[in-house]
């Protein structure tokens, strides 16, 4: 397993996860095997962008759902700075799988959501969402109503709502997983940038290989059964790709020997050894 | 929507099939005007029950006094119902409170119980009102409940990120996401009350719409009965009609996420 330090440009710990067990309350009736994770450990640093994957069912989502607060681990804590997480709160933004916008609202409203609801001066609200639509290249949508937007355009604003509060981490469930691939790929780039240039930590559950190689700054690899952290490696190209500020995918051979060894770990089988090594 | 505006002349063919097998039928065959009136005696009838009125008050005194009963007990079993709905929508337990009482009265049918309301209530128009009352309220609550149990989760959880607190999450978000609930609520709930006019105002009315098609059948004017059961069709719909374009006014994104 690929050491913690290595990391690449480790800030310092954002959110530490500490012997981390869950089980879905209404499995506890059952007698074994209902552990989704046992005592799981990992931190966050920040500034990362963390892809997150392993095979259907092995806990992605269950992990983002415990991070954001909407599921409370059965024992074991969450520290974010090292203070607590207690449920819910505005330090963690999330971006569902399907956009969840508010379709009684605007485009608009829908990114002044949290400032609204935070109560910001008026006129800050309407900077600071100008600001974001702008930032994801929505700047002319705002007034539309958001059943006018296209998939990725919806992803687009939930991206900005998200950001708009100015969250410690940007925690993703497949945000991409509908988009066709085009559209895919512009907004792997919209993120990659807004990454870069914010330097805020994202938490990203993806599928798809290419997509983690070519975002992520550190892949994590879940495995099934219980749900443990198989491998977790860090990777050059997102950096490569904005420093060298060419969109045009690095195909290189280290690029591919990375891509081989990820859909072997992502295939691990229970009966595997748990220290994979790459 | 389109298809609906493209097959609307089938809707119109159909409409006006009847009439013609109508008219035809009652010309052909030698039925009894009494059992079934013709087109023709019909519309004699209307024009003078329009002119003249009927037992005193015209036409459309009629259909005001009954419309005036619905849309009173529509009224205040939308304001109470629409209230109760989304709180026992957001509380398990009121929901459960309430659980057996809207299921023991949604079913019943309103004659069962109205004698007893005219019992406790005289026969005046408030025994109407409750009647109407009484069938206008479950759908409004049963909407509410659902508009609020089934909204998506996402939808809550994206809100508590944001920093919403629980009042907010109530006026920003659920109240929106039932709103379409709270709709069908409504119109069910008007078309539940219309089903139950005639029924209203069989006891002790003078007048009103369902009222001249029971005083009618007394006199064996049947021609009167189809203009009373036309102009109820008719205003029925109307009613409906109105709800709906209110309905896509206000709800825009239903259905279009
Ligand atoms: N609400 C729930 N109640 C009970 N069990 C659940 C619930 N949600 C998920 N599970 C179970 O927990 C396990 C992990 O689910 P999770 O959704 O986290 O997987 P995932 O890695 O996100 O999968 P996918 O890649 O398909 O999205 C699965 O076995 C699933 O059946
Ligand atoms: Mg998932």
């Amino acid at each position: 397993m690929s050491n913690i330090e290595e990391v690449y440009e480790a800030e310092g710990e954002l959110i530490s996860v500490k012997d981390l067990s869950f089980q879905y309350e209404s499995f506890k009736r059952n007698v074994s095997n209902d552990y989704i994770f046992e005592n799981l450990n990992f931190n966050i640093y920040r500034g990362e962008f963390i892809c997150v994957m392993g095979e259907s069912g092995c806990g992605k989502s269950t992990l983002l759902n415990i991070l954001a607060g909407f599921e409370k681990p059965t024992s074991g804590s969450i520290l974010l700075d090292d203070v607590e997480i207690k449920g819910i709160d505005k330090n963690r933004g999330v971006v569902f799988q399907k956009p969840s916008l508010y379709g009684w609202y605007s485009v608009k409203k829908n990114v002044a959501f949290g400032p609204t609801v935070l109560k910001w001066p008026k006129d800050k609200i309407e900077e600071q969402v100008d600001y974001y639509l702008k930032r994801v290249g929505l700047e002319n949508e705002g007034d539309k109503k958001v059943f006018e937007l296209s998939g990725g355009m919806k992803q687009r604003v939930a991206i900005a709502r998200a950001l708009i509060n100015d969250p410690e981490i940007l925690l993703m469930d497949e945000p991409f997983g509908a988009l066709d691939a085009l559209t895919r790929e512009s907004m792997q780039k919209l993120l990659r940038e807004i990454w870069y240039t914010s330097g805020k930590t994202i938490f990203f559950i993806t599928h798809d290989v290419d997509e983690a190689l070519q975002l992520a700054t550190r892949v994590i690899v879940l495995g099934k059964n219980p749900g443990r952290i198989v491998s977790d490696i860090s990777l050059p190209f997102s950096r490569t790709i904005i420093e060298e500020d060419s969109n045009k995918r690095i195909y290189t051979e280290e690029y591919f020997e990375y891509r081989e060894k990820m859909l072997d770990l992502i295939s691990i089988r229970n009966n595997k050894p748990l220290e994979m090594s790459i | 929507m389109k298809s609906r505006n493209r097959y609307v002349y089938i809707s119109v063919i159909v409409a006006i099939s009847i009439i013609v097998v109508w008219y035809v039928s009652t010309e052909c065959l030698t039925v009894s005007e009494l059992i079934f009136p013709s087109p023709k005696s019909v519309i004699l009838a209307f024009d003078e029950v329009l002119k003249s009125g009927y037992k005193g008050y015209s036409l459309w005194q009629h259909v005001l006094d009954s419309l005036k009963r619905i849309f009173e007990a529509f009224f205040l079993a939308a304001v109470i119902f629409v209230t109760l709905g989304l709180i026992c929508g957001c509380n398990p337990k009121l929901r459960a409170a309430m659980e057996p009482v809207i299921t023991f009265i949604r079913p019943l049918p309103p004659l069962a119980y109205y004698s007893v309301i005219v019992l406790w209530m005289g026969i005046g128009d408030e025994s109407k009102v409750t009647l109407l009352f009484i069938a206008a309220a479950p759908p409004i609550y049963v909407s509410c409940v659902e508009g609020i149990t089934k909204i998506n989760a996402d939808y809550i959880n994206a809100a508590k990120t944001l920093g919403a607190s629980k009042r907010q999450i109530f006026f920003k978000v659920i109240l929106w996401a039932a709103l379409p609930d709270i709709f069908i609520g409504l119109r069910n709930s008007l078309a539940g009350a219309y089903g139950t006019l005639v029924a209203a105002e069989m006891v002790a009315a003078m007048s009103g719409i369902g009222w001249m098609a029971l005083d009618a059948s007394k006199y064996l004017r049947s021609d009167v009965i189809f203009v009373a059961i036309i102009v109820m069709g008719i205003t029925g719909l109307l009613l409906d009609e109105i709800l709906k374009t209110i309905d896509n006014k206000i709800i825009y994104w239903k259905g279009k996420e």
